[in-house]
């Protein structure tokens, strides 16, 4: 009887494990995929707000929206920047490798 | 000596005076219309001149008297004088037919600074010249001898985007106002793709927005491409909601607009190559406008005669008459060398092509090809739309070269499909009649 129930017991502790593992790979699955506007982060512009915003500013105004993917990862993340920013870090970058290289 | 000088000057003088007396005492003489050249009429009177050279295509003529006339309604009525919009249109136009380029740029620029002032006095004013604007330099982008072609396309579509924003700040972001002007700027984003497509330009706007190519920032080609059909799509899914809005709310439009907004985005993957994406389209439109009260027959009816995409203006009711069938070729007015598949926008202005310039051609061909053994009139699940059996069967003029050219062009052209119970069916022997673009000759052969 008490082999029965251990055994018992060990079948429902492995359908447990199981269920627990499924739930978290959905969670985890989730959390990957998972909308912008589900999180708490902002919700970025889309391509048209993107075009709208910059026909009407300077153009060391312009924004640039693309989806990049980080070192560490193979889910894409949208990034939004200024043009300028990405000429200064363009030209940081640029400078830093020259100074390496001399 | 001195003094018999200073006597043939004063001899000389008077009689001058003399001479110009009479026409001072008669102020409508013709011989006094040098002190009336900036009468207050001349302005009106210039700006007509003007037109008339430019509809008789005397563009260096229409020029100078444009010229004349913006010069005399400045002096009349200063500088921010809305009535200089009308010849300052007219003659960015003849400017930048003449291939007068820098000249054209600072008269854009002056019409800006003009129409801008307009929205703080009348919006309506201002979208008119808003669009004046934006359609001169959409033509301008498709001449071929353009340095500044690209450029004229994006400050164009800006100029849209710009009265969408005008819109939005006066009447409000549901305002029934923005439909037309995003409908362009769907259609600037269909021009540039066809653009990128030919010319394989990428980093699009920071090429041509400044003077000034901002570097250390690069777009793939693939990568604007997808760009401009999201721009495309996102925007014509606005444009339905606008439309399901005004019919819930206001009723200011028919249920069928948002039906005919879904063609137009199944259009809109048919361009793109998403086959499938459309067809869902056009199935789903089919259904809704059944179930909005039009009988099958009248729908049928409207999905009867191939339509070249994409549809150069948006329609947001149903048809009062529906094309009657007929076994005439379709037709189509190519627009520009520059952007080959689109029909021409508008007419062309008075005899711009005169007609015995004008080369075309008699092509017949296949829609929706399915399997071999499939009879017309089959109906087709799941099909490849894209045109086939393509046959040249008559030029003008007919020769080798114009029979190549339309065999070229005629192959990039894309319709919509003829529908029947919702779903494509097979034409085959489609007679179409192609009215080549008038600086066809100024192009070389492409690729196919």
């Amino acid at each position: 009887m008490i082999r029965s129930v251990g055994a018992y017991l060990k079948i429902r502790g492995t359908e447990m494990f199981k269920a627990i593992f499924a739930l978290l790979s959905i969670l985890l699955l989730h959390a990957c995929v998972g909308s912008p506007a589900q999180s708490n982060a902002p919700r970025l512009p889309t391509d048209a707000e993107v075009e709208q915003y910059n026909a009407s500013v300077p153009a060391d105004e312009h924004i640039v929206c693309r989806d990049e993917i980080p070192v560490g990862t193979n889910i894409p993340r949208r990034k939004c920047r200024y043009v300028r920013d990405i000429q200064q870090t363009s030209t940081f970058h640029r400078e830093q490798l020259r100074r390496a290289l001399q | 000596m001195r003094l018999r000088c200073l006597a043939l000057i004063l001899f000389s003088l008077s009689s001058s005076l003399a001479r110009t007396q009479p026409d001072i005492a008669n102020p409508h003489s013709e011989d006094t219309n040098w002190l009336n050249q900036y009468a207050h009429g001349l302005g009106e009177q210039h700006t007509e001149l003007g037109l008339e050279a430019l509809q008789l295509g005397d563009y260096a003529k229409a020029e100078r008297s444009l010229l004349d006339a913006i010069q005399v309604i400045k002096v009349n009525q200063g500088l921010y004088a809305t009535d200089q919009l009308r010849p300052l249109q007219y003659l960015i136009e003849a400017q930048l037919t003449l291939g007068e380029w820098h000249a054209a740029e600072t008269q854009i620029e002056y019409f800006q600074w003009i129409n801008v002032r307009n929205y703080r006095n009348s919006i309506f004013t201002y979208l008119n010249g808003t669009e004046a604007l934006s359609g001169l330099l959409l033509a301008s982008s498709a001449n071929v001898n353009n340095p500044y072609s690209v450029r004229h396309l994006v400050a164009a579509k800006n100029l849209n985007w710009q009265a969408v924003n005008a819109i939005e700040q006066t009447f409000g972001s549901n305002s029934l106002e923005l439909a037309p002007w995003l409908y362009r700027i769907v259609l600037n984003h269909y021009y540039q793709s066809t653009m990128l497509r030919r010319q394989g330009l990428s980093n699009y706007s920071f090429k041509s927005d400044s003077s000034e190519i901002v570097s250390g920032w690069t777009m793939r080609h693939n990568e604007t491409l997808e760009m401009s059909y999201r721009i495309g799509k996102e925007l014509l899914g606005r444009i339905q909601e606008l439309f399901a809005y005004h019919v819930a709310d206001h009723e200011q439009i028919s249920n069928d607009a948002t039906a005919l907004m879904t063609i137009y985005q199944g259009d809109w993957e048919l361009l793109f190559g998403n086959d499938e994406e459309a067809l869902e389209h056009y199935r789903s439109a089919y259904q809704d406008l059944l179930q909005m009260g039009r009988s099958e027959a009248q729908v049928d009816r409207f999905f009867d005669r191939p339509v070249s995409l994409p549809a150069p203006r948006l329609q947001m009711q149903w048809p009062d008459q529906l094309a009657a069938e007929s076994n005439e070729p379709l037709q189509f007015f190519a627009w520009s060398p520059m952007y080959p598949s689109a029909s021409r926008p508008a007419e062309p202005r008075g005899d711009a092509l005169a007609a015995d310039d004008q080369q075309t051609a008699l092509a017949r061909f296949d829609l929706t090809p399915a399997a071999e053994d499939e009879p017309a009139d089959t109906i087709l699940a799941d099909t490849n739309l894209s045109l086939d059996n393509l046959q040249i069967l008559g030029t003008t003029p007919d020769n080798e070269l114009t029979r190549e050219q339309a065999r070229v062009y005629i192959s990039l052209l894309q319709f919509r499909p003829r529908l029947v119970s919702g779903m494509p069916v097979k034409l085959e022997n489609i007679e179409l009649e192609y009215l080549f673009p008038p600086q066809m000759s100024l192009l070389p052969l492409l690729d196919p």
